[in-house]
């Protein structure tokens, strides 16, 4: 039964009970009153007839006083007619008294009554003459008679107002009895309905109150809390079932929210807490700073070369290899530690507790170490390296941001001075940040003003002395530190992604130049831009020098392209080496610079049959004084004419050089001992200077 | 066993009672003779005639002259003064409970009612007229001729029917209902405890109720009871029954000084004296009566005293209105 029955149920019980009781009050008092009041009218009927029959006694009395006074002779008829009229008046009211009801005792009173009268009637007459008797009663015979009479109405008199004040009372009783009775009755049913009502809601209150203590439970997280009822039919059954639905809705709210918040501060990836996560944690660990001694280290950890397996191998290496270093950095700390990815490659590793440097750097060491084992990937092995920049929660820096922007500075020296190291942020190197930052920014000022300019070196056949062409090689007219070196500033500018202008900027100088030394009538073959592997791998190259040779009216073979031989690193899936392909297809010549100081693969060499190699310095210095050096050069250029491959070598300074070189069979030359780089002005002359001495030399 | 007592002590108390109600209880009807039924008309005749002067020579005298209803139907002197303007020889006697009564007057001289009447009338020293006279006097009066024919129809006014009448009247006359009857009739306390000691005087040591028996405390018969007089009373009848007088009946006998055939005692007490020392003794007036030696005199106050409870609760007696022509 449900609950609002069960309450509604006795209340609306005990409502009935209640009208039915004073209902039943009501018609009770109603009945006594009706019953009182027919009592006393017939009491009343009764007494009055009593009344008037004790007058009429009265007055027949005092008649047959004065017929016996004998003070004056009447006459028999008329002493009889004036008697008669009494006695038939007396006894036609005493025919109502006998009608009347009443009594059993009332009753025979009143027949008693008329007994008494007929009595005194005979005597009476006797002594009035009207029934001749020689015994006449004696008049306190008579007395007697009537005063029996008169005592025997008024005892009927009495009797009748007793018997109305008996039958009053006793209606009255039964009133009471009735009124107590019902009053019995109804205070046992409301104590009995009332007792179990009781029963009844404490029951409910205890279900109620474990009700309230489950949700009390559950209200403070506690999903498991037991919530009891569920069986039942009642609104405690529907409360506790949805209260269980409540908890459980909850509970998947709650495993909702901490996966939320998990995934909000955590990298899905690998699992490591995130960017946000970190903040959070950096603040935390901030401000529960320690003893000096104990300070708190941030490792800002960069990939090496993710970029290019992430490109080579597809996204999904890429995130195999992040897994695996996520793995290997989380291995090298304690549970203390944390681990956080910050970026594509980047980690950052907050150690709460450090004692000094050393022991942080060799942490650092080992994270490298880890993180650089080859990982195994579809069969393949790859692997990545790691630069670390370290930075000390200090005494004054209380951002986090700021403390990880110090790590940031030391990976960024760490990066600079070469990769694959750690490097601690202090005065110095923020220095050298910063400098390199106000270099960045002169860099971009001079790219706008055109500062940047192409400087010209010139490629010749040492046979012949022919010209071949010119390698375009940046150069910055820094308005206040003069001419810079590409070595100061391309790095930064390939850094902080304005290598395409600046390569732009030389491209679109170097084909000007190519055009007016052309026009001029000057013998300029062709000219040799360096592009990075990265601009190779970035769509468009070949758009773009098709587009800025069609304006100038050039032909792709007028443009070489020279790129570190490293491009040749990985496999056929590099977009670098498709570009590579279609540069060749479309006619351009492709070069590798700085040739044998890479990792080269000698089957991507012939397989995509480059144009050509330039033979770093590092084998052509000093050649002609080294033997094993003669021998290895000798190797690559019997390498080169064998996968019938012109090779070039670089940085050739002296005559000498040059005889070995040429010895060797290689036969094209690009250094100082041919020209130094020189600007676009200064080519013309230098063609012309060669032009006079060719002819000298021919004609010497 | 006290209990027992008690009961018995109770039982014999109700038996007393009863045989005194049974000696005293006062009879429910009066006896009239057949020859001369009851009506109530006589009764008032009579009546008119016993109040009416009329019946006297000198129209200055009726019955009720001497039989005044207020003094017990006697007169307040030892001996009235009749129509001679003397003293009549005795005392007068009251008429009161006389319906059972078979002699009349002191001595008892007359048998009959309706013949008593006569005498007073026609003598001299009394009313001092004749019966004739007295017919012929009222026969004058038209009312009495009525009423007479009412009573007496066919008969009329005569000597017979004045006489008839004027006993028929007094045959009604029963003295009225007094504190004693009540207390016989079962009231306790309708006479005082002097007054019951009084009745057991009565009724013992005194030996009263010898002679004033029933519920009349009359024997209607002749004593001697020790009265110095020269009145031979009923001896003049009989020479045997000389100086004994009628037995007056008791009730209404405190209304009814002085007493005595001659009106010698004055007062209840000297009547009680007088039986307490037995009477008078004289020459030739002998009593019958004994001195009572064991009666004290506490017993003669309540003797007193039960005697005033016989009179009666309403004495009075209104007079008719008598015809004048």
């Amino acid at each position: 039964m449900s609950i609002k029955r069960r309450i509604l149920g006795p209340i609306v019980f005990l409502i009935l009970i209640g009208i039915i009781g004073a209902s039943w009050i009501s018609l009770a008092a109603i009945r006594t009153q009706n019953e009182i009041q027919d009592a006393d009218s017939a009491t009343l009927r009764t007494l009055q007839a009593t009344e008037r029959a004790q007058r009429i006694t009265a007055e027949i009395e005092a008649q047959l006083e004065r017929f016996l006074n004998f003070n004056t002779v009447i006459p028999p008829a008329e002493i009889e007619r004036r008697h008669q009229h009494f006695v038939s008046t007396f006894k036609s009211v005493w025919e109502e008294v006998a009608a009347a009801d009443g009594s059993r005792r009332q009753r025979e009173m009143a027949a008693a009554i008329l007994r008494h009268f007929d009595a005194w009637d005979r005597e009476a007459s006797i002594a009035l003459g009207l029934i001749p008797d020689t015994h006449v009663p004696s008049r306190s015979r008579l007395d007697q008679l009537s005063q029996r009479i008169e005592l025997a109405l008024v005892a009927l008199d009495q009797e009748v107002r007793l018997s109305a004040a008996t039958s009053n009372q006793n209606a009255r009783e039964k009133y009471v009895r009735h009124v107590a009775f019902i009053f019995i009755s109804m205070v046992a049913i409301f104590v009995v309905s009332g007792s179990a009502f009781l029963g009844f809601s404490s029951h409910l209150v205890v279900s109620l109150t474990r009700l309230a203590q489950a949700m009390e439970r559950i209200r403070d997280g506690d999903y498991d809390a037991p919530v009891r009822d569920l069986g039942r039919r009642d609104e405690v059954g529907q409360i506790a079932r949805g209260v269980a639905a409540f908890s459980k809705t909850l509970r998947d709210l709650s495993a909702a929210k901490s996966r939320i918040e998990h995934l909000a501060l955590h990298d899905q990836l690998t699992n490591l807490p995130n960017r946000r996560a970190l903040q959070e944690h950096l603040s935390h660990c901030l401000s529960e700073r320690k003893s000096p001694e104990h300070r708190a280290a941030v490792l800002h950890v960069d990939l090496d070369r993710f970029k290019q397996i992430n490109d080579l191998l597809g996204h999904a290496a890429g995130d195999e290899v992040l897994r695996h270093v996520a793995r290997a950095m989380t291995s090298q700390i304690t549970d203390a530690d944390m681990t956080a990815r910050v970026g594509g490659d980047e980690f950052v590793i907050v150690l709460r507790d450090t004692k000094d440097e050393s022991q942080v750097e060799d942490l650092a060491l080992r994270v490298i170490d880890a993180v650089t084992q080859p990982i195994e990937i579809w069969g393949e092995f790859v692997n990545v390296g790691a630069s670390i920049g370290i930075a000390f929660v200090g005494d004054t820096d209380d951002d986090p941001a700021r403390i990880l922007s110090n790590a940031d500075i030391a990976l960024y020296v760490a990066k600079s001075e070469g990769r694959g190291r750690a490097s601690f942020y202090n005065d110095a190197t923020r220095a050298r940040f910063e400098g390199n930052m106000a270099l960045l920014k002169d860099l971009q000022t001079g790219l706008e003003n055109g500062e940047i300019i192409p400087f010209f070196q010139p490629q010749v056949d040492g046979r012949t002395g022919k010209v071949l062409g010119f390698e375009a090689l940046a150069r910055w007219q820094h308005p206040e530190r003069g001419m810079l070196d590409p070595s100061v500033f391309i790095t930064l500018a390939f850094e902080h992604g304005l290598g395409d202008r600046l390569t732009t900027t030389i491209v679109s100088h170097a084909i000007a130049a190519l055009v007016d030394w052309r026009a001029r009538g000057l013998p300029a073959p062709s000219i040799s831009v360096n592009f990075s592997a990265k601009q190779l791998r970035d769509g468009g190259l070949v758009e773009f020098l098709d587009d800025a040779l069609f304006e100038a009216a050039l032909q792709p073979k007028d443009i070489n392209i020279e790129v570190l031989e490293s491009v040749l690193f990985g496999d056929g899936v590099d977009p670098a080496l498709n570009t590579i392909a279609q540069l060749q297809a479309r006619g351009y010549k492709i070069e590798l610079d700085d040739f044998g100081t890479g990792h080269a693969s000698i089957s991507n060499l012939r397989r995509f049959k480059v144009d050509g190699v330039k033979i770093d310095r590092d084998f052509v210095s000093g050649v002609d004084q080294d033997e094993e050096q003669e021998m290895i050069l000798r190797t690559i250029v019997d390498l080169c004419r064998n996968l019938g491959i012109e090779c070039l070598a670089e940085g050739v300074e002296t005559e000498q050089e040059m005889e070995k070189l040429l010895l060797l069979g290689c036969n094209n030359f690009q250094g100082y001992g041919i020209a130094r780089p020189m600007p676009q002005e200064a080519v013309p002359i230098w063609l012309e200077g060669r032009i006079d001495a060719d002819y000298a030399l021919a004609r010497g | 066993m006290l209990v027992s007592v008690f009961c018995v002590v109770l039982l014999s108390a109700a038996t007393r009672h009863e045989e005194l109600q049974r000696a005293f209880a006062r009879p429910a009807r009066i006896a009239f003779p057949e020859d001369e039924p009851y009506s109530p008309q006589k009764a008032a005749l009579g009546k008119m005639l016993f109040f009416d002067a009329r019946l006297s020579g000198e129209q200055n005298r009726s019955c009720a002259t001497c039989h005044n209803p207020s003094f017990g139907w006697e007169t307040p002197v030892p001996r009235a003064l009749g129509a001679l303007q003397r003293p009549v020889a005795r005392h007068t006697p009251t008429i009161e409970n006389l319906a059972e009564s078979e002699h009349f007057f002191w001595d008892g001289r007359v048998r009959r009612l309706e013949e008593q009447a006569m005498e007073p009338v026609s003598h001299p020293q009394e009313m001092g007229y004749s019966m004739n006279r007295v017919v012929r006097r009222l026969s004058a009066i038209y009312s009495y001729r009525r009423n007479f024919e009412i009573a007496f129809p066919g008969e009329g006014l005569n000597r017979h029917t004045i006489l008839v009448a004027l006993a028929t009247y007094q045959r009604t006359l029963r003295s009225g209902w007094s504190p004693f009857d009540d207390w016989v009739e079962g009231d306790e306390d309708a006479i005082s405890e002097p007054a019951k000691r009084g009745f057991d005087v009565f009724t013992g040591v005194g030996m009263c109720s010898t002679c004033h028996t029933g519920w009349a405390f009359t024997d209607h018969d002749f004593h001697r009871v020790g009265v110095a007089s020269k009145d031979r009373g009923r001896g003049l009848i009989d020479p045997e029954m000389a100086y004994r007088f009628k037995t007056p009946g008791l009730r209404n006998i405190a209304l009814r000084a002085p007493y005595m055939h001659d009106g010698s005692l004055t007062s209840l007490r000297e009547i009680v004296e007088h039986y307490r020392r037995g009477g008078t003794p004289s020459e030739g007036q002998p009593s019958d009566l004994p001195p009572l030696t064991a009666i004290t005199d506490q017993d003669v106050n309540d003797l007193i005293a039960f005697l005033e409870t016989l009179t009666a609760y309403e004495p009075h007696v209104s007079a008719p209105a008598l015809p004048v022509d």
